[in-house]
């Protein structure tokens, strides 16, 4: 729109005032502003330390045990680069930060002091998708029902759902040791250390299930496991799934165990 | 169009904070009514919504909003306001109040609440957009004047004046936050004191409290501390002129414990009985004098 009166200050330029600022560059808008008791510097810079805070804030309280490891002042350096790099799309603060398990990638890979802490990208993924679990839709109990209704065909067609919490993680750390240990305050308080140690994790996260109180849970899964729920995640109809994960126990040939994922609130409907 | 219905409680209420969901649900009997931040409150489903419909089945409950971005140069988001449309709806909510700020650039959100000049050109263009959320929500809306730290030259109008218009032109009612106009004083070097002359009082349906943080010479407005006294000043004066409107203790960071925030309301609520009595003693003698 066209809102500037010769000499007056548009609502375009204040807007683009406010984006330079946050990234960095105060002289826009500090040009457009008259005088104040407190100084025009000042005042720019309250907004600039206040927005950025409210980011970095933001990522803190989500990668909360990544900065437990970092430690505060380093970790709000690397919040601050972040947010910098990665503005703010949406105006809901729960859910910013998506990017900042990439972050950390490049983070660790260039600077040396962090070569002996890798698997902060594997954690920080760990802390997104628990971020993700807690924040998601509501699910609803699996229609045990509607399932038993249908004939061979349709159910071998169905495509299952899984819960709109549910998040699969393959981790190269044993990122949920370190994940607990780091929310245990004594650890923290008494510094103790903890064992670091590469290996291949699969992990599903979610809030069980649909009776609980969103309580989040961290659940190791073997390799197979993880297979069948990353192929449901893929949507692979149910023939094909019982086709290419059924596996012989105690001599008989089983389909994938999906009760057991039922119960547990992880496949949570299916479609048609 | 739904008239905002909060001026039927006239008490001091609490802006919930969810560390206090606990507190706040057994001893609910404490607290007239709620303020939350709509912009937390979005999702349909989940714990938020869980925790939502447990709030609402206990409390009269008014929704504050900090997303709108009502002074952004691009159009209202539509699909936002559905959004505000159907929480509003389906939680009977009392009142939907904003800022008077912007905080959506052309490229990004910027979590704050950011000033603009006040001219005839951003007069149209704000009071347009008010009539466009009124009448798209089918109620009235509350502005709130905010808290600055710059200012820009050339302005049209003072703040007040702007509002007074805004009001006369939309219909829309005033949330005032006399925190905010304390720290425009200190840090614009505004004058609240003439300021509550001029705001069109009658449209006031609400009244903000809020603790702000010292710096060298300036306020930050924090909302992190207790009201400070001289703007529990500038609340009596304010209440005086008013008679009694529903006030709100506001309290983001550093959460205090839940007895100290009713500290905080409370002394709100002394404030408000006490001009509820002049109120009713001066009717009295209209009435019988």
């Amino acid at each position: 729109m066209d809102d500037k009166p010769s000499g007056s200050i548009s609502l375009r330029e204040t807007e683009d005032a406010f984006d330079a600022l946050m990234q960095g560059e105060a002289s826009e808008l500090s040009n457009i502003l008259k005088d104040t008791p407190i100084g025009q510097s000042v005042g720019v810079n309250v907004y600039r330390q206040t927005s950025m805070s409210a980011l970095v804030n933001a990522i803190k309280e989500t990668f909360e045990t990544c900065q437990h490891i970092l430690g505060e002042d380093y970790f709000d350096q690397c919040a601050t680069s972040f947010c910098q790099l990665y503005p703010l799309f949406h105006n809901d603060l729960n859910v910013y930060g998506s990017d900042f398990p990439g972050f950390m990638i490049e983070l660790v890979e260039t600077r040396d002091e962090l070569a002996s802490l890798k698997f902060l990208c594997d954690l920080s993924s760990l802390e997104w998708a628990l971020n993700e679990a807690f924040f998601s839709d509501k699910k609803h109990a699996f229609d045990v029902e509607k399932f038993g209704q249908l004939n061979d065909e349709q159910r071998g067609k169905l495509i299952l759902k899984l819960g709109p919490d549910v998040r699969l993680l393959h981790s190269h750390y044993n990122v949920k040791d370190i994940y607990t240990f780091h929310k245990q305050e004594e650890n923290i308080l008494n510094e103790r250390s903890f064992d670091v140690i590469l290996e291949e994790d699969f992990y599903v996260i979610h809030r069980g299930s649909a009776a609980t109180n969103f309580e989040l849970f961290i659940d190791q899964v073997d390799a197979y496991d993880f297979s069948v729920l990353s192929a449901i995640k893929d949507e692979c109809c149910f023939n094909d799934l019982c086709q290419n994960f059924a596996r012989e126990i105690d001599g008989v040939m089983q389909p994938p165990p999906f009760g057991d994922y039922i119960s547990k609130g992880i496949i949570s409907d299916f479609v048609l | 169009m739904k008239r905002s219905s909060l001026t039927a409680v006239k008490s001091a209420g609490l802006g919930f904070r969810m560390p206090h969901f606990a507190d706040i649900m057994n001893r609910r009997d404490e607290v007239p009514w709620i303020e939350l931040l709509l912009d937390n409150w979005l999702c349909e489903d989940g714990i938020v919504a869980d925790r939502l419909e447990r709030l609402i089945n206990l409390f009269p409950v008014t929704f504050h909003g900090v997303g709108l971005s009502i002074a952004s140069s691009s159009p209202i988001d539509e699909d936002y306001l559905q959004q505000v449309k159907s929480l509003l709806d389906k939680s009977d909510a009392l009142v939907y109040s904003e800022h008077l700020s912007f905080s959506r650039t052309g490229s990004q959100f910027i979590p704050d609440l950011l000033p603009f000049p006040f001219t005839s050109k951003t007069l149209e263009h704000v009071a347009n957009k008010i009539d466009f959320v009124q009448s798209f929500l089918n109620r009235q809306m509350l502005i709130e004047n905010v808290s600055a730290y710059i200012d820009f030259p050339n302005n049209d109008f003072s703040e007040e004046d702007f509002i007074t218009d805004l009001v006369k032109r939309t219909g829309c009612g005033l949330l005032l936050d006399v925190n905010n106009m304390y720290v425009n004083q200190v840090n614009l070097g505004r004058d609240a004191e003439k300021a509550l002359k001029h705001l069109p009082l009658d449209a006031v349906q609400e009244v903000h409290l809020g603790g702000h943080e010292a710096g060298e010479g300036f306020l930050i407005d924090a909302h992190n501390n207790k009201v400070c006294p001289e703007v529990w000043d500038i609340y009596r004066r304010t209440i005086n002129l008013t008679g009694p409107v529903a006030s709100l203790i506001e309290w983001d960071n550093d959460i205090p414990t839940f007895d100290v925030l009713l500290g905080e309301q409370q002394t709100a609520q002394e404030i408000l009985d006490t001009a509820q009595s002049e109120h009713s003693l001066v009717s009295s003698e209209i009435n019988y004098g």
